[in-house]
């Protein structure tokens, strides 16, 4: 019998992990393009999210912002498209997400379920690729990413706050892909975008030991793929109460006060990016509706959100933009009435979603046309 | 535990093993410093030192209690007792590094040492003067050890009794359920019982402070087993053989593959094992067997990695720990899975509970059936495991299921004997292997129902799903 040398193979096995990790920094392998979904398990309506760790298990889902590959593999819309299919992406945060919603109910689900058909007879299929936070850099990016599922129109629903640069969102979404980021910030010269703090990761960032997180939360997500496809559940269901109709006098938006906002200093021209880098592929921005109080100091704001001062100011512009760039477009606004939210002044009610669904048919039908 | 508290077990273990001179102290010292290390911060602040010290505490008690008093002798234990009370000391100092997340989570004041050492010096003049312990003693502190032992298992004390310290604070309770960790006081009980009961039995062989307190809290087994005997352990502990290369490569084998086992096989298995919230959302039949297996495999690769681990660790210091698993789900029964399921475990349960009680109902003036006995031996020690793992009806449900499960085994092997004339061909043989295989993996797996869902309407929901029953 052959005699085992115990230092022989520890050294075998450290020179072999270091040449495994060393490698897998070099070639970077798209770990999350394996996949169980739309294979073994059906694939998820909508990206798998969830806010708190310790529901993951609950609602079958774990958030994997760092690998776009894994979050849309395990996704509907990566499957290949039929031959009479026109394709729709819904970008957005959570209202577009929908939270409190099933995923039938949501916007991309009542679209759906209009059987929308184009005028030369394709089937207009919606997906749900919104990623639940309310930032603009977020949704170029992964308009960036889908454009590889080939979507036939994007439909982009955007709000005040979603432009609003945010380290925080800047430190966990967007630094993942700090190389692609500072690209697009220097192709569509998006200078007011604050990521001084966005780092690309190193070399030893990208070595298996660097990359364990991920690769963990990807083997998680393909293992709660077992648990989405025998419950159908990929969101815990909460219980929230009810708006308040009546709202607090204060002025401020966000920290800023009437005298203070500077709209240039918001990340409009993200927007002009996402148009531009749409190419060809037509775009549909759409203003989502908000929550309108009617009691006390609703003269003074919108909802906890908006400053009526803030909100009516970015209308005035969002609309000169839209005029301006010639964009497509529809101001939703204000199209639910305010007992059809629900735990936030954007997240509306089944019914509110269907409202928000019939009112951007025309639009959807005309984009879909060849011209 | 996690991978790199089990990384620094290892590198301890081994410069521990290679030590020439010292290595029983070093030993003692690595134990104690683990106790404090893995102590889990608890409600009230001070339980985070209060805990292992007590810990520490009763074993020392215990050895003071089984030693004859040549073996207590100061001039023998000084060297021990100084690292005792020196690692104790040495957390104390944490205020002054303030490594916190390192090697304990809060530090200890002043006075709770001084208090440990205060008593330590009261109970030590005591029991130095005893000149032989008690049996009166002895059994008293045996049913202080299980009468804290349920104390421990049971919710509902441990609810009350912070309700009561909140009530004596004057302070308002607050809305949650108290969860209160004595680590390790499971298995440590255990060895401590052990001793006791060999010791009152008069077949217990002296040991010192070192050797005893190291037997008790060992530190690679402290929380997780194997259950080892006192006297085969304190053997390799004074007898250490040199490791050969072959010594090292098994030992790092069973390390490795521990650590794979619990970090990558059950960890990953846990998401897709059967749980409440599967039994409550799930409603096919065909998912719930999946996971319901899946929760069986978790279980299996979870407590047999850390086994692994724990053997491994040992093995570096020249301490060979018991199996505790072998191919448990290979088995065509049930009484040998469990001869192959928590040895160690099951092994002590054989000796100080059903040997004897078999025994007293055998020989007592009350003539027994057999069939009888057997069928109160069996369930009454497997509702004895159930509770060990903590006193609930799911536990104690698990236990009777097993109990019914051996004796009904044990009835048919029975039946069976008389009439199995002639053995089965190889082909038949080998069938009716693999058909007892299938039924015992199920067996075992339906069992797991009680043992891991919250409470019994679960579970029996779960096996009505199962079954196709949606309630």
């Amino acid at each position: 019998m052959n005699q085992v040398h115990p230092w022989r193979v520890l050294a075998k096995a450290v020179v072999l992990y270091t040449i495994a990790n060393l490698a897998f920094a070099a070639f970077n392998p798209p770990v999350g393009k394996l996949s169980i979904y739309n294979e073994l398990v059906p694939g998820r309506e909508r990206v798998p999210y969830e806010r708190e760790v310790e529901y993951y298990s609950v609602s079958h889902t774990i958030p994997v912002y760092e690998d776009m590959n894994a979050m849309y593999q395990s996704h509907v819309l990566s499957q290949p498209k039929a031959g009479n299919e026109f394709r729709v992406m819904l970008l957005g945060d959570s209202s577009a997400w929908g939270f409190e919603l099933h995923p039938e109910d949501t916007l991309v689900g009542q679209l759906n379920a209009l059987h929308l058909t184009t005028c030369d007879g394709k089937n207009i299929t919606v997906y749900n690729a919104a990623f639940p936070l309310p930032y603009v850099m977020k949704d170029l990016l992964i308009m960036d990413k889908v454009r590889e599922y080939e979507p036939d129109l994007y439909l982009w629903t955007i709000t005040l706050d979603a432009f609003r640069n945010r380290s925080i969102f800047t430190d966990f979404f967007l630094n993942p892909y700090a190389d692609r980021v500072l690209e697009l910030k220097d192709e569509y010269e998006i200078n007011n975008l604050d990521i001084e703090d966005i780092s690309a990761p190193t070399f030893w960032d990208k070595t298996i030991i660097g990359q364990r997180s991920r690769l963990k939360k990807i083997i998680s997500l393909e293992l709660h793929g077992f648990g989405w496809d025998a419950t159908g559940l990929d969101y815990l269901y909460r219980n929230y109460p009810p708006l308040s109709n009546n709202q607090s006098d204060s002025l401020l938006f966000d920290l800023y006060t009437p005298d203070k906002l500077n709209l240039d200093l918001l990340l409009f021209d993200v927007l002009k990016a996402g148009n531009t880098h749409a190419g060809k592929t037509p775009l549909l921005i759409v203003n989502e509706p908000i929550f309108i109080a009617t009691g006390k100091n609703s003269e003074i704001r919108y909802n906890d959100f908006y400053p009526r001062w803030a909100y009516d100011e970015y209308l005035d512009y969002l609309d000169s933009l839209m005029k301006q760039g010639n964009y497509h477009y529809v101001n939703a606004w204000n199209v639910i009435p305010s007992s059809e939210f629900t735990d936030t002044p954007f997240h509306s009610t089944p019914a509110g979603e269907r409202m928000l669904a019939e009112l951007l048919v025309p639009e959807l039908q005309q984009l879909s046309c060849p011209k | 535990m996690t991978v790199l508290q089990l990384g620094i077990f290892a590198l301890a273990a081994m410069l521990i093993g290679q030590l020439k001179r010292g290595r029983e102290l070093a030993l003692l010292g690595a134990s104690v410093f683990v106790v404090y290390w893995l102590q889990p911060a608890q409600q009230f602040v001070g339980l985070t030192f209060w805990v292992p010290t007590a810990t520490i505490t009763l074993t020392v008690l215990v050895w003071f209690l089984i030693s004859p008093p040549e073996t207590r002798s100061l001039k023998n234990n000084w060297p021990a007792a100084l690292v005792i009370l020196g690692v104790i000391t040495f957390f104390d100092l944490n205020q002054f590094f303030g490594f916190e997340s390192i090697y304990m989570s809060t530090t200890p004041r002043v006075w709770m040492l001084a208090a440990v050492v205060v008593f330590y010096l009261i109970i030590l003049f005591a029991l130095l003067a005893m000149q032989r312990s008690s049996k009166i003693l002895s059994g008293a502190v045996l049913w202080g050890i299980i009468l804290l032992f349920i104390y421990l298992k049971t919710p509902y004390f441990i609810n009350n009794s912070f309700e009561y310290i909140y009530t004596l604070r004057a302070q308002e309770i607050p809305d949650v359920r108290f969860a209160f960790s004595w680590l390790g006081y499971s298995y440590v009980a255990f060895r401590l019982i052990h001793t006791i009961r060999d010791y009152q039995l008069g077949r217990l062989a002296s040991f010192t402070l070192s050797e005893y307190v190291n037997y008790v809290i060992f530190f690679p087994s402290f929380t997780a087993g194997p259950i080892d005997r006192v006297e085969k352990f304190v053997h390799e502990l004074r007898n250490p053989v040199a490791l050969a290369e072959q010594d090292w490569v098994e030992a790092g084998k069973r390390f490795f593959l521990g650590l794979f086992k619990k970090f990558v096989i059950a960890d990953a298995l846990a998401l897709i094992a059967i749980n409440d919230v599967f039994v409550q959302q799930v409603h096919s039949a065909g998912w719930m067997w999946l996971f319901l297996y899946m929760y069986s495999l978790r279980i299996y690769f979870d407590f047999s990695g850390y086994t692994d681990v724990a053997i491994g660790i040992a093995r570096v210091m020249k301490i060979r720990l018991p199996e505790n698993f072998d191919a448990p789900y290979l088995k065509p029964n049930l009484t040998q899975f469990w001869n192959s399921w928590h040895i160690t475990l099951t092994q002590w349960f054989r000796a100080y509970f059903f040997n004897p009680i078999t025994r007293a109902l055998r020989s007592g003036k009350i003539q027994w059936p057999v069939v009888l006995v057997i069928l109160f031996t069996q369930i009454s020690t497997m509702t004895l495991i159930g509770l060990w793992h903590g006193i609930s009806w799911g536990f104690v449900l698990w236990g009777v299921w097993h109990g019914l499960g051996l004796f009904l085994q044990n009835r048919w092997s029975e039946f069976m004997r008389g009439r199995m004339k002639t053995p089965l061909p190889a082909r038949g043989q080998w069938l009716l292997n693999a058909i007892g295989i299938f039924l015992t993996f199920n067996f075992v797996s339906l069992g797991w129902l009680f043992f891991t869902l919250s409470t019994p309407a679960l579970a029996w929901q779960a096996l009505m799903k199962l079954f196709g029953v949606t309630i």
